[in-house]
């Protein structure tokens, strides 16, 4: 666990200064003359042209950190602009090279009225977690993400953006400038997303290379369960008739607006997955269903707490609880919210048309099919982007 | 830095505090000319005007006018958040006593108490500058850590340091910078110095330094702080054909005194210089003015 978690900004009086930290009585690491020296090594050779915000750690007699930078723009402009992560010399700072920017960048775009100073001490314990996240956590965490969000709606429907423009968007999204390369660098390295310069355009492009959202699928091992009388035949059937009514509903709506459906839960069912203890249930009933008081013991959640979550998955349409004659709970899963990343194929025809009505810029079209057909499944061993 | 504070009320002034002088200029007609200015102001609001190296933030409130003078290198945010605390100060002693006539025989003196707890609380901005090696590490600590002794031996400083310093200075005290001068810390000093309201120039008193302060460090210094205050420091005037004070300073186009930054017993000189440099009672030179 890290010693504590600490923002700075500089302050043309005082140099670097803590603005928040925690927990409170930390020293360790935020002397003036240790922080001088990281705001050193973070911005050496930076210009206000070629900024290079990013991850650091270093290595002191009796301490480590972990340290994100956020850039010369916000350094100058008095923002918060470095995060620490104070660890114990025993630790390995390179843990949190994918845990901290998310967390800066929560702090970054928080930034506006010291609105990230009750943030802290909550991140702060997200990021052991943080380190702890499967795959698809993070994909969900992307998902969750409001800005992100908004990113791979707006790429799923159109393939591409230039960045100018992506500014533009986030800031009305959410009120204010937000450094476009922090929020999409994630993106970029979970293979999403893929940016890169065309000739005649002032401002870099962004590309889509895999789609991501959530989807409800249907749980085959559970409906396999309940077909092979792996059950009592009244919980099976029970279940059987609900998950199937409820998935051609679903399919239903999936195909009168695909968009609407995917995204109108995108927020609340990646919530469900971030939740440590919900995505615990969620991953052992993806191995089929369970009793309750198995459910128990492979979760290691007390009572109170197995019950709140049960009952929440239950409204969302997530699990069913169906007690059989013997009153033993089962608990099965109805629906399973998996992210999903796929190659967006309709986009070739999609930038075809753009670009025959002349929407787009041609070689940006160009590029972006180029783009598809670099990283289409069968090139994936040699997925690398054409200058 | 914060210099005076001056009150008026129906273009007279009714509270003063000067802590350090502005030079140069006709203060009492640019102090007119300034409260005229504010008294068209809205009620609260802050504006402030430029006059060579000061600069004059104002403000209305119940018809009087306050005028803080500060040095214009300074960062005016801070100064306009102390404005705000000032006058707050100001009225609640006050506001009965201001809006009747009452103010005509007040004596508003006690006030300086609260102006001087202000002005403490926003550092002085001192920077030191100069090559690698010339002992701007050795005055830092010569200052901020009189207990230890100056440092002997040589350890370049990566990218910069900083350090309170409190002493007495009263009502200021000084935020050092001290820049790493190793030539690839040089291009870095921009993304520091800002707001910088005095520059102690270092050199260890040799032709060669001078010549470098010159060509690599001017440039920097007089882009970022033309309104800044500076001195140079002849150190090292211990070693062997070691250029005069006087010659230095010459030489650079800004008054030089002469140190010996590694000596303890230096300390007292090292701080009345420091002293002296923001009461304005040693000569010194504005770095946008430095004609080599
Ligand atoms: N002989 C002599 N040596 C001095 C004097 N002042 C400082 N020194 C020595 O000169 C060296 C200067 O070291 P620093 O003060 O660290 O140099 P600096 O200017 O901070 O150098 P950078 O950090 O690289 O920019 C040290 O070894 C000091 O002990 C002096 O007056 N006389
Ligand atoms: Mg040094």
């Amino acid at each position: 666990m890290p010693e504590g978690l600490a923002v700075l900004k500089w302050d043309d009086e005082l140099g670097p200064v803590v603005v928040s930290k925690t927990p409170k009585k930390i020293k360790v690491g935020l002397d003036p003359t240790t922080s001088m020296r990281v705001y050193g090594i973070a911005t050496l050779g930076e210009t206000e042209e070629s900024q290079k915000p990013g991850f650091n750690s270093l290595v002191f007699p009796d301490f480590k950190l972990a340290v994100y930078y956020g850039g010369l723009n916000m350094h100058l402009k008095g923002l918060p602009s470095m995060v620490f992560l104070v660890l114990n010399p025993d630790e390995d700072p390179e843990v949190y090279k994918d845990a901290l920017p998310e967390i800066a960048t929560q702090i970054f775009m928080n930034a506006d009225d010291d609105k990230y100073k009750k943030l802290v001490p909550k991140l702060y314990k997200q990021i052991e977690r943080y380190t702890q996240m499967t795959p698809e956590q993070r994909q969900a965490s992307i998902i969750n993400d409001p800005v992100r969000r908004i990113i791979i709606q707006t790429l799923m429907k159109q393939g591409t953006i230039q960045s100018a423009e992506l500014e533009e968007m986030i800031f009305e999204e959410v009120g204010k400038k937000i450094d476009v390369d922090i929020i999409l660098s994630p993106l970029v390295k979970m293979g999403v997303i893929a940016t890169g310069w065309v000739e005649g355009l002032s401002s870099e492009v962004i590309y889509l290379t895999r789609a991501m959202f959530v989807l409800r699928k249907t749980s085959l091992d559970t409906i396999k369960a309940a077909r092979e009388e792996q059950l009592p035949a009244d919980v099976a059937e029970k279940f059987l008739q609900s998950t199937q009514e409820y998935h051609r509903d679903y399919l239903e709506r999936i195909r009168a607006d695909l968009f609407e459906t995917i995204w109108s839960e995108a927020e609340g069912l990646t919530k469900y997955i971030l939740d440590f203890d919900i995505y615990d249930i969620i991953q052992v009933l993806r191995t089929g269903p369970i009793e309750k008081e198995r459910l128990k013991v492979e979760t290691k959640l007390e009572d109170a707490k197995l019950n709140k979550h049960l009952k929440v998955l239950e409204k969302a349409n997530i699990i069913m609880r169906i007690k059989d004659k013997e009153r033993r709970q089962h608990i099965l899963l109805k629906c399973n919210p998996e992210v999903i990343t796929v190659y967006p194929e309709w986009l070739i025809q999609r930038t075809v048309d753009l670009y025959n009505d002349e929407e787009i810029v041609s070689q940006q079209a160009i590029h972006y099919l180029e783009v598809l057909k670099m990283s289409h499944p069968s090139q994936l061993e040699s997925m690398e982007l054409p200058e | 830095m914060i210099r005076a504070i001056h009150i008026f009320k129906e273009g007279q002034i009714i509270f003063e505090d000067v802590i350090v002088p502005t030079k140069d200029l006709d203060t009492s007609a640019i102090l007119m000319l300034v409260s005229s200015s504010a008294r068209k102001l809205q009620e609260w609001k802050i504006d402030s005007m430029e006059i060579e190296r000061y600069r004059y933030v104002y403000l209305n409130s119940h018809n009087t006018q306050f005028i803080i003078t500060m040095d214009r290198q300074a960062s005016p945010q801070k100064v306009s958040e102390a404005m705000m605390s000032l006058v707050s100060k100001f009225m609640t002693a006050f506001e009965k006593i201001i809006d009747t006539n009452e103010w005509k025989t007040t004596d508003f003196s006690p006030f300086s108490l609260g102006f001087r707890a202000v002005v403490s609380r926003i550092p002085v901005k001192v920077i030191l500058a100069g090559h690698g090696g010339t002992g701007k590490t050795t005055l830092l600590e010569l200052a901020t850590l009189p207990s230890k002794g100056p440092p002997q031996e040589y350890i370049p400083t990566f990218f910069g340091d900083k350090a309170l310093l409190k002493a007495d200075f009263d009502p200021y005290i000084f935020s050092m910078f001290d820049l790493g001068g190793q030539d690839r810390f040089v291009q870095e000093w921009s993304k520091i110095i800002r707001s910088g309201v005095m520059v102690v120039i270092v050199t260890d008193s040799t032709q060669e330094n001078i010549e470098w302060t010159k060509r690599v460090a001017y440039p920097v210094l007089k882009t970022e702080l033309p309104y800044a205050r500076a001195i140079v420091i002849a150190n090292k005037q211990d070693l062997p054909g070691a250029l005069s004070p006087e010659e230095v300073g010459a030489q650079l186009g800004v008054p030089g005194y002469g140190m010996q930054a590694n000596q303890a017993d230096f300390r007292d000189r090292w701080l009345k210089l420091l002293k002296d440099l923001a009461f304005e009672t040693i000569e010194s030179a504005v770095v946008g003015e430095i004609i080599e």
